[in-house]
């Protein structure tokens, strides 16, 4: 599989601004947890330029074997599910061409993907976005996943380990739900655990946890993802705190390319004027102080 | 001999009968980063209006079966931001570009069209008056006849250019508002726009778009939009530009047969970006294969073998 111009609709190209489209070879499929998924896709171009909070854009249903070969026609796709499915980058291996997604399988969408076989080709545009910058000013990095959200941060966890302390604070409902901390440790980041039924590690919510960190002086450039409410306390407490926070927003995209606006999350601009973002193009991360969370 | 897809619609030559729908091409630029833009026939750009408008709380869009549901309610930067920054660009890629107007009165509507009318680069404007996501304007305009001719003929009384009015799919006899528009100076016909919808999600007991409705489309409203442009086809002798759910060049195929002279990709754009290309390369091929030389060979045909009493015989269509 090659990066290069090409016209013919199945062959990988890079677009003008950086990202590739083009088909993602699978090379691994496991279950890290029932109902999650966890794939491994070989594509130089989109696993070269991958940054930590960029996200990839995956129609669906895998197009087959024979859709890899370099001179079979563009594939049939189907029309139902009809668009595109946004995956955060969960791990990028730079020198093998591989990255990974991992999803928590909720609709059509991710239960059509879930069913992929290795081998498989997949219709790929990335990366998308503008991931995560390498924060400055602190030598620490506070990660925080409320449960599939620690998708992007495993590849923030490698990727700053080089230059920052990485603390990871990871969520989820039950300890079923707490995924990644094999990775997360592997990155060597230092790791605690928080369950809202308590089965594993802290009991309580993520935030709690980090509350409590905080009050055992934990400092740092706080990155994280999950669902909007956990992003709401997480932006009110660094706030208090005086940290700065980053956000890796989920939402459901359509072109994922910035033009459709179907993606918007309403944001505070430095005059106080609101306004729409484009979550797929000027995010997915985002200053947590400049959400809006009363238009979400 | 080679199939010529070129095609001329208002006095504007396309190298090719396909455009970029509005609304789902934003301005183009995100698009001139994936493909050479300069293969289109047409581009015709996200509906603009005279001030800059925030567009509809999320969620915006909703996944149907073979479609979507959108609420993005004409979010965009207002006619002088647009002439300033975005023709600029759209003027520099060599194909012709299409400005969608929309607005909340008649008024709006005319100045929204003056100030394109001196701006250079222009090919024609689509007249909106079919946008389900607004409270004022938009649809309401597009479906009483009254209100359709009034904004018609105000932007005809405000420019030179040619004008296509976008007809809304949400009424009951859309060949009699086609003439409506014609009569009222509008060169051209586009439809459909969306089919008013909406979803609602079972577990948490709530509509899925944060404005409740939103507008249908993709492959699910093809054939709605196929009987409509064969309606509005033969209430009006101006050119049709036909939409809704073309996906391939055999769908395109399908309007140009209905009657329509030039087709717009839409929904499909949102999952292949180049997907008005497969259009254009899918026309060629079946022009090819089927010894059609010129696009206007097509245009009606299926209705000239109606007309002519060949019924409708059993067809070919896989099944």
């Amino acid at each position: 599989m090659h990066a290069k111009t090409c016209r013919k609709g199945n062959i990988n190209r890079v677009m003008r601004d950086e990202a590739a489209i083009g088909l993602g070879i699978v090379k691994a499929r496991e279950e890290p947890a029932p109902g999650y998924v966890r794939l491994r896709l070989a594509f130089r171009a989109v696993a070269e330029r991958a940054r930590p909070g960029q996200f990839v854009h995956v129609y669906p249903v895998p197009l087959g074997l024979s859709a890899a070969s370099r001179d079979a026609p563009v594939p049939q796709r189907r029309l139902d599910p009809f668009l595109r499915r946004p995956f955060s980058i969960h791990d990028a291996d730079r020198s093998r061409g591989e990255f990974a997604i991992l999803f928590k399988i909720i609709g059509k969408g991710t239960r059509e993907l879930a069913e992929v076989r290795v081998g498989d080709a997949l219709d790929v545009i990335g990366p998308l976005g503008n991931g995560f910058s390498a924060p400055v000013g602190y030598d620490r990095i506070i990660l925080m996943g409320g449960g599939i959200g620690v998708a992007p941060l495993v590849l923030a966890a490698k990727d700053f380990a080089g230059s920052h302390r990485v603390v990871t604070l990871v969520g989820g409902r039950t300890a079923h739900d707490v995924l990644c901390v094999d990775d997360f440790e592997a990155a060597g980041a230092q790791v605690h655990v928080a369950t809202e039924d308590g089965s594993l590690g802290f009991a309580g919510q993520v935030t709690d946890l980090f509350e409590s960190l905080l009050s055992q002086g934990l400092r740092g450039v706080i990155l994280a993802c999950g669902p909007m409410p956990m992003m709401q306390k997480v932006a009110d407490i660094s706030q208090v705190a005086g940290l700065p926070a980053f956000f890796s927003l989920e939402d459901r995209f359509g072109c994922g390319l910035g033009a459709c606006l179907g993606c918007a999350v309403r944001v505070v601009e430095p005059d106080g004027s609101r306004r729409y973002m484009r979550v797929c193009k000027e995010g997915p991360v985002v200053e947590a102080q400049k959400v809006d969370f009363d238009g979400t | 001999m080679e199939p010529d897809t070129s095609v001329t619609i208002c006095g504007i030559r396309m190298k090719n009968p396909v455009m970029a729908a509005s609304g789902t091409f934003g301005y183009g630029r995100e698009y001139g980063e994936v493909f050479d833009l300069s293969k289109m026939g047409a581009i015709v750009v996200k509906g603009t209006t005279l001030k800059p408008r925030m567009g509809n709380p999320p969620p915006r869009l909703a996944e149907t079966p073979c479609g979507l549901l959108n609420s993005v309610g004409l979010e965009n930067p207002g006619i002088d931001v647009f002439i300033e920054r975005e023709l600029p660009y759209l003027r520099g890629l060599g194909v012709p570009v299409i400005v969608n107007v929309a607005g909340e009165t008649p008024e709006e509507y005319a100045e929204v069209s003056k100030r394109l009318d001196k701006a250079p680069g222009v090919a024609a404007l689509e007249v909106n008056v079919s946008c389900p996501n607004v409270k004022k304007g938009g649809m309401a305009f597009g479906t009483d006849p009254e209100a359709l001719k009034e904004v018609i003929s105000s932007v005809r009384r405000s420019t030179s250019l040619p004008l296509i009015t976008k007809l809304s799919p949400n009424v009951s006899d859309i060949g009699f508002l086609a003439r409506v528009a014609t009569n009222a100076g509008s060169d051209a016909i586009s439809l459909i726009n969306t089919l008013l919808g909406m979803a609602i999600d079972v577990n948490t007991m709530k509509p899925v778009l944060g404005a409740v409705f939103g507008g249908l489309s993709g492959p699910a409203v093809k054939p709605v939009a196929l009987r409509m442009v064969w309606e509005v086809s033969s209430a009006v002798r101006v050119p049709v530009i036909g939409m809704g759910g073309i996906t391939s060049g055999t769908d395109a195929v399908e309007f140009l047969l209905a009657g329509a002279s030039a087709v717009a990709v839409g929904s499909a754009t949102l999952v292949r970006p180049d997907a008005c290309l497969e259009v254009v390369r899918g026309i060629w091929e079946f022009m090819k294969e089927k010894g059609v030389m010129t696009v206007g060979e097509l245009v009606g045909a299926a209705k000239r073998k109606v007309d002519s009493g060949a019924g409708c015989p059993r067809g070919t269509r896989d099944f």
